[in-house]
């Protein structure tokens, strides 16, 4: 890994069109400024892998029919007729 | 163009086609998508165009959570080329493990498509109130429960 020194409103340059600057340090703290293209997402890390690893749980593994999911809801609303109505 | 998509093979016409600039996150490399429907269902598919073998399940997030709203940051706005509210729509992207019953919906991260333009994003909502996994039945539920006890 790359390792840089850099002070309050430091920057540096990734590549052409992304530049991230330094704003403000407060102890451990560390405010930072994201310019970057459109299309490229920016996100804190944590959030990014959640998201990352709900989305790889969400994408269908094998062929889902929407029916079996419709008629289990149906049978947990209120007011709809269902085996596991309670 | 053809398509072998979740719903059998379909027909993909031009002007159908969702672009994701930014993908979805995770599979940033595919960034064309349609959203497939199915009659009477409150279910779709976001299928990818790119990779017919991904797919996501989708649902309204209002049906969930009725007081769900996304408020979106200019960035975003300019991103989708949304210029009034009308031209959003927003799916919750649902996970549906071996237990159907227990199937999650994330409202963190919503989809929101610009209908008009076609432009499509995943977006993150930083605001603490909402995360990846929402129980759908539990919340369709709630929100049955809160109609029914607005009408009486």
């Amino acid at each position: 890994m790359l390792v840089l020194t850099r002070k309050v409103d430091q920057g540096i340059m990734i590549g052409d069109n992304i530049r991230v600057i330094v704003v403000d340090v407060r102890g451990d703290q560390v405010k930072l400024g994201i310019e970057a293209p459109r299309e490229v997402v920016v996100h804190r890390e944590e959030v990014y892998r959640e998201i990352q690893a709900e989305n790889a749980r969400a994408a269908l593994k094998s062929a889902v029919d929407l029916r079996t999911l419709e008629s289990v809801i149906a049978a947990k609303q209120p007011g709809k007729a269902g085996p596991s109505r309670d | 163009m053809e398509l072998e998509s979740c719903l059998g093979r379909i027909d993909v016409s031009e002007e159908d086609i969702i672009v994701f600039p930014q993908g979805i996150l995770g599979f940033e490399e595919y960034k064309r998508y349609l959203v497939l429907e199915q009659p009477d269902s409150v279910f779709r598919f976001l299928q990818c165009v790119d990779e017919p073998q991904l797919a996501f399940v989708v649902m309204y997030p209002e049906l969930v959570d009725a007081a769900y709203s996304v408020v979106l940051t200019e960035e975003q706005k300019a991103l989708l080329e949304i210029e009034q509210p009308e031209d959003g729509v927003v799916y919750g992207i649902v996970t549906i493990p071996e237990q159907v019953a227990e199937m999650t919906i994330n409202l963190q991260a919503p989809v929101v498509i610009n209908k008009r333009r076609r432009i499509g994003a995943q977006i993150v909502l930083m605001d603490g109130k909402y995360t990846t996994r929402h129980n759908v039945l539990a919340g369709m539920q709630a929100a049955a429960y809160l109609a029914q006890k607005g009408k009486d």
